[in-house]
């Protein structure tokens, strides 16, 4: 009786952890309703192989090509379930099964080969399967949260870094997998006992050698996941530095051409006053060239210096001079200081800067250009808002989210469709848009 | 009913307020003189402690609280009473906010330095406000709440066009008559949520409104909205909406 209640408890617990093994890894959150039907196919498949164990003639049989197939149809079940469309997903869910299932075979395995090494004149042998099982299942658990810590931890860029290092992964575990299913794992642990206490001392050997090299395995991997990543925020991190360098030499020449413009003219004028022609100081007067007076509205910019965020600073300080340069008003808004908001500053500068030149773009053909920038801090959220002028109403919105879709002729127009994407990846976040009356807004609230 | 509320810190300007309102509340079934204080957070216990009505709030934007100015004060009276009126009043520099203008959406501003027209602009204030409220209460213009991620969104039924989904993403896009909203979840449980609304399902993307449907054509399958934009019918919910919609 006790042993029917342990058997039951174990298959439940065998259940739940291939059901968290297949989730854990997910990048994001699965919706409910395919959460229960994924959990319900595993139901069925434990029950199958329990009762197909219990019941058929190969009870105790070591390894059986029925099981396999068996487990890997429903597997397959499961996975279609999983989701559809996206082949990361399906493959995190694949990968976090394997990785659950060889380690805990693995432990499982390693356990007893330890323990018959030791004593082979074991008395309890079913009360230490339930022991076994429990404790690979619990490591195997914890293992896989441990992977999907440093994932995370490791990887908050672009889903191709995700693909990358989760393929990765997944070569390492198959690798392993493979060693134990060809050395270990023939047959299952029912007969387990029998298999190992006719082997002979070197196979202890390799198990335990396998054993380690799962571990230091697992350590390389997560230090090369490391490393890639390092590698791959470093290379980010050249390339914003790059784009800065451009910029700042950008303004240094606006700067210079500014100040050489000025200069020429303060002579030019010099000139006319000293020769008394007052036609000509008329004339230079009225037309004042335009570089002199585009920048006279930065006092209106000082809110920029609340921006405590690198990189984002600059690109709104080069689109504001930039804007100015083309005659935009630039209204900007920044009354509290804003140390961060919860969006990779890589992503954060990528979707402002788009939306920035959309707007410089729009407004500049606009009967009154005019642009404002707004960013404050409410109680639970940060808002971002950035409104432009524009020369026609655009509606439906819907249409400019569409790849390709521009009105500014080819080769443009993927800039929404870019911000679509990267907002996938922030749950949390919110984009309004919205036209009212030949004014374009754009809204961003990034909750704390 | 309107409350009618007053936030100032200072004294002077707070009774000088006062008076003017007060003055100018002779609507004595549509709207009803609340409280006025120097201190927001005495404010907003007392729009909690309140019956639930709408109120007319009457704040100055440069509170001299350091936890709570104008702005935040309003927001915060709006996720109590998300269809209040709030009208600021402000001396002219900050009249500008755009963080005003999108966020909190007041009726209006007063200015302090337009001394002779503040009664007058007072008065037009409540008159909009309770005009409103009846047209509101006429034409049963209810607010749907949306969660929209850690925030719930207040819509008016009557703005929203439908939500819409792509196959490849988990962002729920609402159309509005004016623009667009974009946030995360699923559209089968948004229609769980909507069911009290009007909406209708018409394809495994589209959820919509019922009130802005213009024609339905069967034979090729779509619907027309009020804006002229077309929604394409899945053939599952061919049947549903016919029966529903003639």
């Amino acid at each position: 009786m006790l042993i029917k209640v342990f058997d039951l408890s174990l298959i439940l617990l065998a259940l739940c952890s291939k059901f968290f093994s297949l989730n854990i890894l997910q990048p994001v959150p699965l919706h409910s309703k395919k959460k229960c039907v994924i959990f319900l196919v595993l139901f069925i498949e434990t029950m199958c192989m329990n009762i197909y164990q219990y019941y058929s003639p190969l009870y105790q049989q070591p390894f059986s090509w029925f099981r396999i197939i068996l487990s890997l149809f429903f597997l397959t079940i499961t996975l279609s379930f999983h989701s559809s469309q996206k082949c990361i997903r399906v493959f995190s869910a694949f990968l976090g099964y394997i990785i659950w299932d060889t380690s805990e075979t693995a432990m499982n395995s390693l356990f007893t080969a330890i323990l018959y090494a030791l004593d082979s004149q074991i008395v309890h042998r079913e009360m230490l399967v339930y022991v076994f099982s429990l404790t690979s299942m619990f490591i195997s658990i914890i293992l896989l949260f441990l992977i999907r810590f440093y994932l995370s931890k490791c990887v908050n860029g672009t889903p191709t870094q995700r693909l990358f290092i989760v393929s990765s992964l997944f070569i390492n575990f198959s690798m392993i997998s493979l060693f134990f299913y060809i050395y270990a794992l023939n047959p299952n642990w029912y007969s387990y006992f029998i298999f190992l206490s006719g082997m002979q001392e070197i196979t202890y050997v390799v198990i335990f050698l396998l054993g380690c090299l799962n571990g230091i395995l697992i350590c390389t991997l997560v230090t090369e996941i490391q490393h890639t990543h390092d590698k791959q925020y470093q290379l980010q991190t050249i390339e914003v530095k790059a784009t800065y360098a451009r910029e700042l030499e950008r303004i240094n020449q606006i700067d210079n051409s500014y100040r050489k413009d000025s200069l020429s003219y303060i002579q030019k004028l010099n000139q006319s006053i000293e020769e008394e022609d007052i036609n000509t100081l008329k004339e230079l007067l009225n037309n004042a060239p335009s570089s002199i007076f585009a920048l006279e509205h930065s006092s209106e910019i000082d809110g920029i210096n609340n921006i405590n965020i690198n990189g984002l600073k600059s690109l709104i300080h080069v689109k504001i001079i930039c804007a100015q340069m083309q005659h935009i008003i630039f209204h900007l808004e920044i009354p509290e200081p804003i140390e961060s908001l919860p969006m990779v500053p890589y992503d954060l500068i990528r979707i402002v800067g788009i939306f920035l030149d959309n707007a410089i773009d729009a407004a500049k053909d606009s009967p009154n250009p005019y642009i404002g920038l707004a960013l404050y801090q409410l109680p639970d959220q940060t808002i971002l808002i950035l409104e432009n002028s524009c020369k026609e109403q655009v509606l439906p919105i819907s249409s400019l989210k569409e790849k390709g879709s521009t009105s500014k002729g080819k080769g443009h127009g993927m800039g929404l469709y870019i911000i679509n994407q990267i907002l996938e990846n922030y749950p949390d976040v919110v984009l309004y848009t919205q036209t009212v009356s030949n004014l374009f807004i754009q809204k961003l609230s990034f909750p704390k | 009913m309107i409350n009618v509320y007053l936030c100032e810190d200072q004294p002077q300007q707070l009774t000088y307020f006062s008076e003017i309102i007060k003055r100018e509340l002779y609507h004595p079934f549509e709207a009803q003189w609340k409280t006025s204080t120097s201190n927001p957070e005495k404010l907003l216990q007392t729009i909690q402690n309140a019956e639930k009505t709408t109120g007319l709030y009457f704040l100055d934007i440069v509170l001299k609280n350091p936890v709570c100015n104008g702005i935040q004060l309003a927001y915060k009276i709006r996720q109590i009473d998300p269809r209040g009126y709030i009208v600021f009043i402000t001396s002219h520099s900050e009249f500008s906010y755009m963080a005003l203008k999108y966020q909190v959406e007041p009726l209006d501003f007063i200015l302090k330095d337009l001394q002779n027209e503040m009664e007058n602009n007072i008065k037009k204030c409540i008159c909009t406000a309770i005009k409103t409220e009846q047209h509101r209460l006429q034409n049963d213009e209810s607010l749907i709440p949306i969660k929209a991620g850690k925030i719930t969104q207040y819509m008016a039924s009557n703005d929203i066009l439908y939500f819409s989904t792509r196959s490849s993403s988990h962002r729920i896009y609402i159309h509005t008559l004016s623009g667009e909203v974009s946030f995360y979840g699923s559209l089968d449980e948004l229609t769980k949520e909507m069911e009290s609304y009007h909406f209708l399902r018409c394809h495994k993307s589209i959820l919509v409104n019922q009130k802005h449907i213009r024609t339905f054509n069967k034979k090729e399958r779509y619907i027309e909205l009020s804006n002229g934009e077309h929604c394409t019918i899945s053939a599952t919910y061919v049947k549903k909406l016919k029966e529903l919609l003639t």
